[in-house]
């Protein structure tokens, strides 16, 4: 079932949450609300639920809209960041809560819960209470009792966040085959880019309230929207400097870069990946001279921490594999950045 | 044995002073009352046990003390639930109030329910007048007097409980599609449950050793509304300790064997359970 939400706005006392959200989901998507903390991607999840009332704009789920509906007829399955189990209930009726309180036959229920607790890989447990279950095991049976009912869709909030960082991965990818087996239109919120670009068909990007920018992980990584979509997705540094015709320069003047055509002069940030800066040889003539500062390795990446310019600014290259020779601290060198964005400076 | 490291240290000094203040306070007394009765003979026990007028006593100080526990275990869950879910006006000044009947000396609480339940009081005047209902001098009125004492005990337990609760428990019920009756049934009050069956066996066992807002609204009649402690009382006036004390023990075993089974009952449901999250 698709989902789409349509000129949301929220507020929670003076605090405007969300600021005119419009998003459509299609039927058997696997989209992230990605976002820093506070940025409203939870409330948007929240809204679609029924669990906050949205001060303007409609919910719709495939051609209904739902936008006044009480949260128990929206037939949605919500996972909660803290798994929220019935800690008096044993697995199997936590799972079969939802069948329950609808009334379904002994029988039916009996037999959707053990499809499930197969599906969740946790045959054998159904007696276990909550409370003697690990923390994987737990939003495993959350994600049951979310399923037990056949949503139309399924709302993931922070639905990792809780685990330790391997039972994250394993979820992480078990997620991603449950989706492909079940099929139902999932959301999932998070704040780990890691997290969203490995599991979503898309990713949606808040930031104060507002979609910064909807694409594949790939269009997100490749054609950022803004300053802010590439400083959140990491791994890059923000120089300050100023346009003048089709060149930048860095603030304090020793750091020069040639701009593509349609730059608009002004102040101007240069955008540099760690991965797309080169080291070269100190006797190359291309290249910002630098200083090593110094150097870490971290599996197959190692990170160089350089001084460059005449402000000595601290600028992170990452290499990867073999490439030769490690620089050693002290060590002089020259960098060039393979691939610079540039966007225009807040004011 | 060794004991987890405290950071506080203390425990020589603190325990010997519960023990003292426990021994001196709680032990010795009970152990000298049961001691008191060492001289009776099973038959001796026997008659003053059989007396109609102690067993008719006794049941109705344990019939009207758990009726008067359960009205309070609804009432106070109630009391807890708006105090706790809903702001409203004046709700500071309704939780101070359900301290009242602690605080009220218990011999006021039974002269100011007599006053108005009384057949010409502002309340007893509707209700005996109009509806033929007679509560002061009748059980009804020594369920109401114990219905009043009790209601802090249920109110207090449960309100830092229904704070404490995870909001998400019951959006996931909701989320499921359970309806409101269905969230509070089957979520919400198998939480509240420990804690409103402790706080309804208080009300229980303060019911029982009531005395003083009982003896003005009951009217004492021997075999109808006379409590076992009032009787307990009339024998002492009358040099009759051994009775007294016997009566007593007896009201002391009864009591504290409700309360075991409760706690015995309880006790078996968690570990049923399994522990709670």
């Amino acid at each position: 079932m698709s989902i789409e939400v349509k000129n949301i706005d929220k507020h929670f006392g003076a605090f405007h949450v969300l600021r005119n959200v419009s998003l459509r989901v299609e039927a058997g998507e696997l989209v992230a609300l990605l976002g820093p903390s506070g940025s409203g991607k939870t409330t948007l999840l929240r809204v679609i639920a029924g669990l906050e009332r949205q001060d303007r704009g409609q919910v719709w789920h495939h051609d209904d809209d739902v936008s006044g509906q009480p949260v128990r007829d929206r037939n949605v399955g919500f996972v909660f960041q803290h798994f929220a189990l019935f800690g008096h209930l044993d697995v199997f009726e936590n799972i079969a809560f939802a069948l329950r309180v609808r009334k379904r036959p002994d029988a039916e229920v009996r037999a959707r819960v053990e499809e499930l607790l197969h599906l969740v890989q946790l045959g054998g447990y159904e007696h276990r209470m909550p409370a003697q279950l690990s923390g994987g095991q737990r939003q495993r049976v959350a994600l049951a009792r979310a399923l037990a009912a056949r949503p139309k869709v399924l709302l993931l909030d922070e639905p990792f966040s809780a685990l330790d960082a391997q039972v994250r991965k394993d979820l992480r990818a078990w997620l991603r085959k449950l989706h492909e087996e079940v099929r139902t239109t999932c959301l999932f919120v998070t704040h780990d880019q890691e997290e969203a670009f490995e599991l979503a068909d898309r990713v949606v990007l808040f930031r104060d309230g507002g979609i910064e920018q909807v694409g594949t992980p790939a269009q997100l990584y490749g054609e950022p929207a803004s300053a802010f979509v590439m400083q959140f997705l990491g791994h890059v540094q923000m120089l300050a400097g100023a346009v003048q015709g089709d060149e930048w320069r860095s603030q304090d003047g020793s750091l020069h870069l040639r701009v593509p055509a349609g730059v608009v002069p002004g102040p101007t940030q240069a955008a540099l990946r760690h991965h797309d800066l080169d080291l070269l040889p100190p006797t190359a003539t291309e290249g910002w001279p630098a200083q090593v500062e110094r150097l870490t390795t971290s599996g197959p990446r190692r990170t160089v921490t350089l001084r460059v310019g005449a402000s000595a600014l601290p600028l992170r290259v990452e290499l990867f594999g073999e490439h030769g020779p490690a620089p050693q601290a002290g060590d002089p060198v020259r960098v060039w950045p393979r691939q610079v964005r540039f966007w225009a400076a807040a004011q | 044995m060794s004991r987890p490291h405290n950071p506080l240290p203390g425990l020589s000094l603190s325990l010997g002073v519960t023990w003292v203040w426990l021994g001196l306070l709680v032990v010795v007394p009970i152990a000298a009352l049961i001691a008191k009765t060492a001289g009776l003979s099973a038959g001796q026990w026997f008659d003053i046990l059989s007396d109609p007028r102690v067993i008719s006593s006794v049941r109705l100080s344990l019939g009207a003390s758990a009726l008067a526990a359960l009205i309070d275990g609804v009432l106070g869950l109630l009391l807890a639930w708006v105090l706790v879910r809903y702001p409203f006006p004046g709700r500071s000044l309704a939780d101070a109030a359900v301290d009242l009947p602690f605080a009220l000396p218990t011999a006021v609480a039974g002269i100011a329910l007599t006053a108005l339940y009384a057949y010409d009081g502002w309340l007893g005047r509707i209700l005996q007048g109009q509806l033929g209902l007679k509560v002061a001098f009748a059980p009804a009125g020594i369920v109401l007097a114990l219905t009043f004492v009790g209601l802090p005990f249920v109110v207090r337990t449960l309100q830092p409980i229904l704070k404490g609760l995870d909001p998400e428990l019951e959006q996931a019920a909701v989320c499921l599609g359970a309806t409101p009756a269905q969230t509070f049934w089957r979520v919400t009050l198998p939480q509240l449950r420990p804690a409103l069956l402790t706080g309804t066996t208080m009300a229980f066992a303060r019911a029982v050793g009531e005395y003083g807002s009982v003896v003005f609204i009951s009217g004492n009649l021997p075999g109808k509304t006379e409590i076992a402690p009032l009787l307990i009382v009339t024998r002492l006036e009358q040099y009759d300790y051994l009775g007294a004390t016997a009566i007593a023990c007896w009201l002391l075993l009864l009591a504290t064997t409700v309360l075991v089974l409760v706690n015995w009952l309880q006790n078996r449901r968690n570990s049923l359970a399994g522990q709670h999250v």
